[in-house]
């Protein structure tokens, strides 16, 4: 862009303040995070996630352009329905996301707000037309973006080529229920790990801190939750505590059952701590984790507000 | 704790300096106003109450902050696109605004660079054109000559005289400075301990003389200093000027120095009423505060 003003000139547009501040935020925190050198593993993470959707989508090519079978095609002739193999590799691809799910919050929530507070760019933004709230729906986009790029998007393009390439196309319009349950467990847990991930953020001015402190959080409650439900309580509900058991609870409940399955791909008989988890307790846990980062991060942002 | 209290005062279009010594509550009446601090009283901007609708507020008044500040990993031009965006701008026109008004505080050869790596003097420029992003109504500068040095400083306050006698801006300079004040302002806010100890308009209030006179004779003064206190008079060389200060008697008009003149055979060539500095004026009623 040329410049060629030399004084001040007025200007006569219309301001607009509100929710588009809300994009605002986080389109550059998308950029801010975009732009960092650690930026390339995370990527790297993000493609790796994604390349479980890609191994669906080869056949799928390998079908279309060598008259090979679908997944759908392959499932159909085993006996085992057009869905279930959704289910089956979504199971599976939910276990992998536990372990980068962390990461991503780690990387990208930490520094958020913990950037903003060590440069004191609090007054910068409180000083313009936006309200808290407004600051911390762009953090917690920019944040959920990141995290659901891991949890949502790969299952979202399992889906599609499966669907697709079904011998029955109309099943994609009969199942797209099927598709948003099958989101829901990795949105809940984006919303869990957005909202603790920026809560963390609020309370330290180093972006580092706040990315260990993140990893410290997320192992110490999955620590402490068998620890409080086998040592001291005795009471496998306690298992809530960590977020994720809640989360596959969630998950094995609403995954449509699979009765021709080897046993151990059942919903029934998932290993671990989750089987054992009431489902109102699980979803209590993911409410009350989501309600407490938020309230915590409200009352964090409305100090900030003030004392900028 | 109490930053402010008792302060009523209405502010006038134009510039006004808002003057105190650190910790006077300076700051805090801006973010008052900024609708960002909440008060007991009430408060009128523009118009508007920051108290019921500061984003109405917020909107129409371009803050330049006091503390080191800076939204971190973007680029000047950048940081000044944003938060116009933030003041309500579509994503277009804020970007090429914010290259408009980086030229004008004279970053433009900066302006790609990252905000981060600015010397504090293009900090401050920087702070200064995310004020002016929006084209506000009102402007509040907190202390914009901080930390710059001498030449940093003359363009800044430059600058800021521009805007106010060029482009009718209307500005709230806050600042320990008088001379910052006493340069671009034609009003001045004092302040103390979070009370108004002084208001007025500076013209005003530094040629409220106490009957001092600059007055010089045509013959040696000796004799005419004498007689003067004599008289009841208060007499002092003025440094770097051959006339005298003289304070007269409370009640005595100037009558009595050409009285004295005529008695000791000198004739007065030169009497003015001296005009005191905003510094005077400032210490005079910081002393008062003090006592009070």
């Amino acid at each position: 862009m040329t410049v060629d003003q030399a004084a001040y000139r007025t200007w006569d547009g219309v301001l607009r303040p509100g929710w588009k501040s809300v994009a605002a935020i986080a389109e550059t925190e998308i950029r801010r995070v975009l732009a960092r050198n650690w930026m390339r593993p995370m990527l790297g993470s993000i493609l790796l996630i994604n390349i479980v959707a890609a191994g669906i989508l080869s056949m799928t090519v390998y079908k279309q352009v060598l008259g090979g079978q679908s997944v759908g095609e392959m499932a159909e002739q085993q006996g085992l329905g057009v869905i279930q193999p959704f289910a089956i590799v979504l199971r599976g691809f939910l276990l992998q996301v536990f372990f980068f799910a962390p990461v991503v919050v780690a990387l990208t929530a930490g520094p958020l707000i913990a950037e903003d507070r060590r440069a004191r760019a609090m007054p910068l933004y409180f000083s313009r037309p936006i309200r808290h709230w407004h600051y911390l729906a762009g953090k917690y986009i920019a944040s959920l973006t990141f995290l659901l790029m891991i949890t949502v998007l790969p299952p979202i393009g399992m889906f599609m080529v499966e669907m697709s390439n079904s011998p029955d196309q109309g099943i994609l319009l009969d199942r797209l229920a099927l598709l948003a349950r099958g989101c829901l467990p990795g949105v809940l847990i984006s919303v869990v790990l957005a909202t603790g991930g920026l809560a963390i953020s609020s309370l330290v001015e180093r972006s580092n801190t706040a990315t260990i402190a993140i990893f410290g959080a997320i192992f110490i409650t999955a620590g402490m939750a068998p620890i409080c439900a086998k040592l001291i309580f005795n009471d496998p509900t306690w298992n809530a505590l960590d977020p994720f058991v809640a989360m596959q609870a969630i998950g094995n409940d609403i995954l449509p059952p699979l009765p021709s399955l080897p046993s151990m791909i059942n919903v029934q008989d998932v290993p671990g701590r989750a089987k054992d988890l009431p489902l109102a307790v699980a979803w209590t846990s993911i409410a009350c984790w989501t309600g407490a980062g938020l309230v915590l991060l409200t009352l964090r942002i409305r100090k900030v507000e003030v004392v900028t | 704790m109490r930053a402010l209290g008792g302060v009523t005062l209405k502010i006038e279009p134009g510039a006004t300096g808002l003057l105190g010594p650190n910790g006077s509550g300076k700051t805090t009446l801006l973010r008052i106003l900024l609708g960002l601090l909440p008060a007991d009283g009430s408060a009128s901007v523009l118009g508007l109450d920051p108290a019921r609708a500061p984003l109405a507020v917020r909107a129409r008044i371009g803050y330049m902050p006091e503390s080191e500040c800076l939204i971190p990993g973007l680029a000047g031009v950048d940081v000044v696109a944003y938060l116009g965006r933030l003041s309500g701008m579509q994503k277009r026109p804020a970007l090429k605004r914010a290259h408009e008004v980086m030229y004008y505080v004279g970053l433009d050869e900066q302006r790609y660079r990252d905000a981060s790596e600015y010397s504090q003097g293009m900090q401050q420029r920087l702070k200064l054109a995310t004020a002016l992003v929006h084209d506000p109504d009102l402007i509040f500068l907190d202390e914009p000559t901080n930390g710059l040095d001498p030449d940093g400083r003359a363009d800044m306050l430059e600058i800021v005289d521009e805007l106010v006698r060029e482009h009718g801006k209307n500005l709230i300079l806050s600042s320990h400075l008088l001379q910052d004040v006493e340069r671009v302002c034609t009003h001045v806010v004092m302040l103390d301990k979070g009370r108004v100890v002084r208001t007025g308009e500076i013209d005003q209030l530094t040629s409220d003389h106490t009957g001092t006179y600059e007055v010089r004779v045509d013959a040696a003064p000796d004799a005419f200093v004498e007689q003067l206190r004599a008289a009841g008079a208060e007499v002092a060389a003025r440094a770097g000027l051959a006339a005298l200060l003289v304070r007269l008697p409370d009640g005595e008009g100037t009558r009595v120095l050409f009285r004295v003149a005529r008695e000791v055979g000198a004739r007065v060539r030169h009497l003015k009423p001296t005009r005191r500095s905003l510094e005077d004026v400032f210490m005079a009623e910081m002393e008062k505060s003090n006592d009070g």
